[in-house]
């Protein structure tokens, strides 16, 4: 198992070189002066020797791969540059954000498992009911559902009409768990409830499957309670491809915070992906993305880990 | 009969459908252009009335549409920075909301013009930045020089070229020294350059002031700025200023402004009272509707202090040949224009680039003032024919993907489309917009809207002087203009003279013959007037616009 994980960072290593590559490109890929366009408002009026001034001081006059490789080896030192919007260094930045948008994550996951996957069972053991034909319509709509549009739904209802939680904002957990709570609960459902949705209807086929298999009938042949089939003996087998489910959905999280997170004014990584690109902070958005980029590459790899746990018959040599 | 539970299902599915509908229902006031009711044009602006004895206490919370750039005065180039920068610090000179000089509100008690281009400054006494460290003639003379220095790259330092040096004559008095007369200076010290920030402080924070401090004399001291998220300030208690009964000011506690860039969550935030207040310039033209006639909500409109238009580049096609120009002017439907792309905030009266909001200059069109060029297709015709191009012609203009910029750039192409010109528009990001308009100079025209500085000079020079080789005029400071080849010289020179004479009515009479000289010539496609949007609960009393049309919050208090 160790050999396995070390094997599998080591491939990280080059998938994430490419993505720093392609991230750094960016700026040069964009229409115009890269020079002008990291320069930003003063970029407007200044003449070609104020630009010239700019690309000396920041080194940009130096070939793109010089550039690269210095920005990579500062990178690779805990140094990110220091974001040319407002002159915070990037990687203070970045651990200022990363918490708010890991624990968003979290709720979101917590709260997509503790809808899709009870609604996937009770549909599977409902199996051609009501239940299960309103759980299987309103996950395939929800699967269609757009999270901005989802996002300023859930406002009108819960925070203007119902007035139940606040519109937007959020409080830091050490200032104020209930506070931290209320101003995460609709984010974290405008960005699971996808998930939820999907969740459903992987658990409910996944559990049709099982709940066929010879040992389903013998558990309930010995006289099983028909919570503890369900539970312990066919759930356990159907989570396996929801575990993989789990790995690419943190990855569509850590994306749809940049909708989610601009929408109810959150100040995490999606929200500074989205300000430093509007406010062409190329430096701040390089270092974003990475960041991003690394979280779903280590969701992936923990998805893979965890299938040894769910399931004994995989052996990672 | 229904129960219980399934009433509650049924209404909470009915708010939901509710929501539905509105989540996807078009803005109020954004869609179909027409003509404005004449109310639109006549928005008065209520001025502080306090009825109560202000309460001491609480928090002030503001939502706003965008995150600082700089809390600096210096430094920075935000229009969004000043309302912060104004809560932590002061103008050595101030302006009231009518862009008057406002002796009662800055940090100089006193100006005189000894003579043309000699200014004496008498300071207030007994004045601490937030640091501890004193406010004094050294201080005032650190802080021009700051601005000037080219190595701070000051966005303000083009307005103090003009300042030849400061003279410290004792610690309360300051002498400046002009180069040439310049009758707007005062009021440059009005804008974000005349802030006057600790140097104690800026030696000590180096270039994080501004980022994650800020220092200065004014009402409310930094208390931190959550990028994208938030700023704090808390009250200053040994803040300079005293209220009409001796009370200590400011009265709040606490300020609080709530970055929420999506207009919708901005809106829905202050009617759900999340906020208390919607910082100026942040109110959603398209939401007036949905807020403005709540019990206990107060909403006002200012004075138009914007002048959206279509900026143009008289060296190039077709803007290089006046009658192409008119013809273009005389196809816009302006009042449909301003509808389309600013909803109940936009308004078209005629005048010139001199707005509204300049109390002591403008003249409106019923008192002399520009009369509004309405749309008359047959003129438009006539000037094609006059213009060598009979059957229309073709040309571009370079836009940013902007809502507002879509918008107006859809609505004015279909208008000239009817008189067989072409407008084609080049889609580019604002920068590199700005940057061929400005820059390179090779863009016919981008559709831009600038904001009035304290003078009308700031509004008006920049956009517009020019000094062609030969005509004698010289390259003014700050003008994008400045070497155009094709120039109204008529104009660049009451502009020029403008700005070097004290006298007031001469200056109205000078702005005047400018404002006709633009009309007649076309020096630009301007739009209209844009008012902010001002809207409260009224909980909170004793609000104040600043002369730049921003929030003061120096007599702010809540009633709870």
């Amino acid at each position: 198992m160790k050999a396995y994980m070390a094997r599998r960072i080591v491939q990280m290593a080059p998938a994430l070189l490419l993505a720093t590559l392609v991230m750094f490109s960016m700026v040069f890929l964009l229409p115009g002066d890269p020079t002008v366009n990291l320069m930003g408002e003063e970029a407007a009026t200044a003449t070609p020797e104020q630009i010239e001034a700019f690309r000396q001081r920041y080194g940009l006059d130096q070939p793109f791969f010089i550039q690269y490789t210095t920005w990579l080896k500062n990178a690779l030192q805990g140094d990110l540059g220091r974001s040319f919007r407002n002159r915070e260094p990037v990687t203070e930045s970045i651990a200022t954000r990363l918490p708010v948008t890991l624990e968003l994550a979290l709720l979101s996951t917590v709260m997509a498992i503790v809808i899709g996957v009870p609604a996937g069972i009770v549909s599977a053991i409902k199996r051609n009911s009501i239940m299960d034909m309103f759980v299987t319509a309103f996950s395939v709509m929800w699967v269609a559902l757009p999270n901005f549009w989802l996002a300023i739904l859930l406002i009108m209802v819960f925070a203007v009409m119902l007035e139940w939680l606040p519109v937007a904002g959020y409080v830091p957990l050490a200032l104020d768990p209930v506070g931290n709570l209320k101003s995460l609960l609709l984010p974290a459902f405008a960005l699971g409830s996808h998930y939820a949705a999907v969740l459903a209807r992987q658990t409910r086929s996944g559990m049709l499957e099982v709940l066929h298999q010879d040992y389903i009938r013998t558990a309930r042949a010995k006289g099983l309670h028909e919570r503890r089939v369900v539970l312990l003996h066919a759930l356990k087998n159907a989570l396996i491809p929801i575990v993989t489910l789990l790995g690419l959905h943190l990855g569509r999280v850590l994306g749809g915070t940049v909708i989610i997170e601009t929408v109810f004014a959150i100040p995490g990584m999606g929200l500074l992906v989205i300000a430093s690109i509007h406010g062409r902070d190329y430096m701040a958005a390089q270092g974003a993305i990475l960041v991003l980029v690394l979280g779903i590459m280590i969701s992936n790899l923990l998805a893979d880990v965890t299938y040894v746990y769910v399931d004994p018959r995989i052996k990672y040599s | 009969m229904m129960t219980r539970p399934h009433a509650r299902l049924l209404s909470i599915g009915l708010t939901v459908l509710g929501a539905m509908l509105m989540a996807c229902a078009p803005q109020a006031g954004g869609g179909a252009a027409g003509a404005p009711t004449p109310e639109a044009f006549v928005t008065p602006t209520p001025r502080t009335v306090v009825t109560e004895k202000p309460r001491y206490g609480g928090l002030l919370r503001i939502a706003k549409s965008e995150d600082p750039q700089a809390i600096e005065g210096h430094i920075g180039r935000g229009g969004g920075d000043h309302t912060h920068i104004r809560a932590i610090a002061n103008h050595l000179i101030a302006a009231d909301d009518g862009r008057r000089l406002d002796p009662g509100n800055s940090l100089a008690s006193k100006w005189e013009i000894l003579d043309d281009t000699t200014i004496r400054l008498t300071l207030r006494d007994n004045i601490l930045f937030h640091d501890g460290t004193k406010f004094d003639a050294s201080a005032v003379k650190w802080n021009i020089e700051r601005v000037l220095d080219p190595k701070n790259v000051s966005p303000g330092r083009g307005s103090f070229l003009v300042i030849k040096q400061v003279e410290v004559k004792d610690p309360l008095t300051v002498v400046l020294h002009l180069t040439e007369p310049n009758a707007p200076i005062l009021f440059q010290f009005a804008d974000r350059q005349g802030i006057m920030h600790s140097p104690a402080s800026v030696a000590k924070w180096g270039e994080d002031h501004g980022f994650k401090y800020s220092s200065g004399t004014g009402p409310f001291e930094y208390v931190e700025w959550v990028k994208d998220s938030h700023v704090t300030v808390r009250r200053n208690k040994s803040y300079w200023k005293k209220d009409e009964s001796g009370g200590q000011l400011p009265y709040l506690d606490e300020i609080r402004w709530q970055i929420l860039s999506e207009s919708r969550v901005r809106i829905a935030a202050l009617e759900t009272k999340q906020v208390d207040l919607m910082d100026p310039g942040s109110f959603p033209g398209d939401f007036i509707g949905r807020v403005k006639d709540k019990p206990g909500f107060v909403f006002f409109m200012t004075k138009g202090a914007s002048t959206p238009d279509f900026r143009l580049n008289l060296d190039v096609f077709p803007m290089n040949n006046v009658n192409l120009r008119r013809a273009i002017s005389y196809s816009l439907d302006r009042r449909a224009l301003m509808k389309v792309a600013y909803g109940e905030l936009g308004e078209y009266i005629g005048g010139g680039p001199m707005t509204p909001a300049f109390e002591q200059f403008f003249v409106p069109p019923d008192k002399g003032g520009v009369p509004p060029v309405e749309r008359d297709l047959n003129k438009a015709r006539e000037e094609l024919k006059l213009g060598g191009y009979p059957n229309g012609f073709e040309w571009t203009i370079v836009t940013s993907t902007s809502e507002v910029n879509r918008r107006r750039v859809e609505a004015a192409q279909s208008m000239q489309a009817e008189v067989g010109i072409i407008m084609k528009p080049e889609i580019l990001d604002d920068l590199h917009v700005q940057r061929r308009m400005y820059a390179d100079r090779d863009a016919a025209s981008f559709p831009g809207s600038f904001s009035d500085r304290y003078d009308p000079d700031g509004s008006i020079f920049e956009k517009y002087y020019c000094a062609p080789e030969g005509s004698g005029l010289v390259v003014g400071f700050g003008s994008y203009m400045a070497t155009r080849k094709n120039c109204v010289v008529e104009a660049s020179k009451a502009l020029l003279e403008a700005r070097r004479t004290y006298d007031l009515e001469k200056r109205k009479q000078l702005y005047l013959q400018f404002d006709k000289l633009f009309a007649e010539h076309v020096l630009g496609l301007m739009h209209g007037y844009l008012k902010r949007g001002i809207g409260y609960w009224d909980h909170v009393q004793g609000f104040v616009l600043g002369g730049d049309q921003k929030g003061e919050y120096y007599k702010t208090w809540l009633k709870q």
